[in-house]
């Protein structure tokens, strides 16, 4: 028992000792995205009954999965995140931001990750955290992560209750929809990154296409719309 | 330097606590069990380093497999359609079912020997078995509900939280645990002992009948391309010269691949066991063996796409189609279908 309680407190030391030289050679950095919408931060808003003007748009679910999050310098890597899988949500603020450990001499000019989730994770089975399919980000009568997704109401969609409903995604095959951003950044600790939800309503159309729920081309291209709203906030 | 020492000093320490408590590990209840393959087959593809088999997940899966309250209105379980005694499909019926006698469009599948399956439902649709059973929890002809209220039902349920608290160590109920669970359940399902194995594995005293012989020999010749031995298929897909059913304008595969090549393609599904897991196809449309057969010798619709293997005719003399059949139910395994570790499991209720 004794023995058991000095290596206790040896274990206990040294944990101690090597997280405070890890604290010493590691600096916090803090990485926020803001969905922008109106020119302004997207809130959404399901308790209040709004009556819609003919014209008006209304989101009212934002979602997105950014992941193999890296810093890249002069086109290299210079450090990636482990377990690298986030989920954003409008509706939940603690998720749109999170920190990074990162080492204090790394030097970097580029911030790159992946809009979506790798073909090797889909097809690797039930995972936990953000990965949990009942997170609403999962398709269930065809294997595969929803990469992203955005919803709303709007007078102009001749559909069901005015709704639009955008769920893209597809890991794999010719359509396969993850798409790479990058990002230049200086080095700073806190890297803001503006979600620019105008920028996407502007590039689809409405009324032609309201509804995308199922991977292939359709959701391919509207990948490339979502990839282009990502930009820095200086 | 320091750092790099320090790092290394906790290594040791922390294996030296490893192989002093290595003793008391080996007696946990809890220990990850050996899934055992069967002599003289293929590895799993199912990776159990991400999901090591224990006896109480195990047994966690095979409640959740026989719970209603994955339904929407709790009234249908996975077993179901999913029986133990008819290798885990549903027999006589040819689609399944689900609540409210809501009709699908497809026969369920038997649940065999999943851990070599690399993929999942007739159209491959699933990709991994953890993922398998989201869909008839969605699915509208189905058990219609949603994974996150499953996973809030089960939450809120005593008996559920102890189950899990026993399996997971902590009562915490979240979709990975729930999946996996289910998984360890239905990986436990291994058929590999049919007369037919007892013969391949040269056991004293079975021996095929000289009918069984003939169909055995007509199997190899005609059959098992497509149905390969020892899992008696090859896991792909196939347009096996089935006639359209207009009804139900079924294009199979290319609903998942958009793919026209894949047009009307359906897994090549197992052969174990058949005898039992009428009817057969993927909508069910032969009630019996000797419709299949004739099937495969007269009925063969030459679509675009027709598997290469039955462009021209498959000739079965009756006495032959009789000695096929004879083969088939060689493969049936009763130690698997009365398995009393695999039907409802009364200690929970």
């Amino acid at each position: 028992m004794q023995m058991l309680q000095k290596l206790i407190f040896l274990i206990t030391l040294l944990i101690i000792v090597y997280s405070n030289i890890k604290a010493q050679n590691t600096q916090q950095i803090q990485i926020s995205f803001r969905p922008v919408y109106l020119d302004r931060t997207l809130t959404i808003d399901l308790e209040s009954d709004i009556k819609l003007d003919s014209t008006d748009v209304v989101i009212d679910l934002f979602r997105c999965y950014i992941s193999n999050l890296e810093f890249v310098n002069k086109k290299n890597r210079v450090f990636y995140e482990k377990d690298s899988y986030h989920l954003l949500d409008a509706e939940k603020l603690e998720t749109l931001s999170f920190s990074l450990e990162v080492k204090k001499e790394i030097l970097y000019d580029s911030i790159r990750f992946m809009i979506g989730i790798d073909s090797l994770t889909s097809i690797s089975g039930a995972m936990g955290g953000d990965l949990d399919p009942t997170k609403g980000m999962f398709w269930t009568w065809n294997t595969g992560y929803i990469f992203f997704k955005l919803e709303g109401e709007s007078p102009i969609c001749e559909t069901h209750k005015n709704r639009f409903v955008y769920h893209l995604g597809g890991y794999d095959g010719l359509y396969a929809a993850q798409q790479w951003v990058t990002l230049p950044v200086t080095n700073n600790n806190d890297i803001n990154i503006m979600i620019d939800l105008d920028d996407y309503m502007q590039k689809i159309d409405l009324i032609v296409q309201p509804n995308l729920m199922r991977s292939g081309k359709s959701a391919f291209k509207y990948s490339q719309y979502a990839s282009s709203i990502f930009k820095i906030i200086k | 330097m320091q750092n790099n020492f320090l790092q290394w000093t906790t290594i040791i320490v922390i294996v030296f606590i490893i192989m002093a408590c290595a003793r008391s590990i080996d007696l946990n209840p809890k220990k990850n069990l050996i899934f055992d393959v069967p002599e003289g087959w293929p590895q799993p593809v199912y990776n159990f380093s991400k999901n090591p088999l224990t006896a109480s997940k195990i047994a966690l899966g095979r409640m959740i497999f026989y719970d209603p309250i994955l339904s929407r209105d709790s009234t249908i379980s996975c077993a179901s359609c999913h029986l133990s005694y008819t290798a885990f499909t549903h027999t006589d019926h040819d689609l399944s079912h689900g609540i409210e006698d809501r009709i699908g469009t497809r026969n369920s599948l038997t649940l065999t020997n999943l851990a070599w399956s690399p993929s999942f439902m007739w159209d491959g649709a699933v990709n991994h078995l953890d993922m398998q059973s989201l869909a008839p929890i969605s699915h509208s002809t189905e058990m219609d509900f949603d994974i996150e209220l499953v996973i809030n039902r089960l939450n809120s349920n005593f008996k559920y939280q102890t189950a899990f608290t026993e399996a997971w160590g902590s009562e915490l109920i979240t979709g990975e645990r729930f999946l996996k669970s289910i998984s360890q359940f239905v990986l436990t399902l291994v058929t590999s002992n049919s007369k037919y194995d007892q013969i391949m594995r040269s056991e004293a005293g079975v021996e095929f009948t000289e009918k069984e012989q003939k169909g055995y020999e007509q199997f190899k010749a005609k059959c098992s391309s497509c149905h390969v031995e020892p899992l008696f298929t090859d896991y792909s897909y196939q347009n096996n010269g089935l006639a359209v059913d207009s009804t139900l304008n079924d294009s199979g595969r290319m609903l998942i691949t958009k793919n026209s090549i894949d047009s009307l393609k359906f897994k090549v599904p197992s052969l174990r066991n058949i005898e039992f897991s009428y009817p057969y196809m993927h909508d069910g449309r032969f009630r019996r063996l000797k419709f299949v057969m004739k099937h495969y010798s007269k009925g063969i619709v030459e679509h675009d796409n027709l598997a290469k293997q039955l462009r021209g005719k498959i000739n079965l003399s009756s006495d032959e189609r009789v000695e096929l059949i004879a083969f088939l139910k060689t493969l049936t395994d009763k130690e698997f279908l009365f398995n009393k570790s695999f039907t409802y499991p009364k200690s929970h209720h």
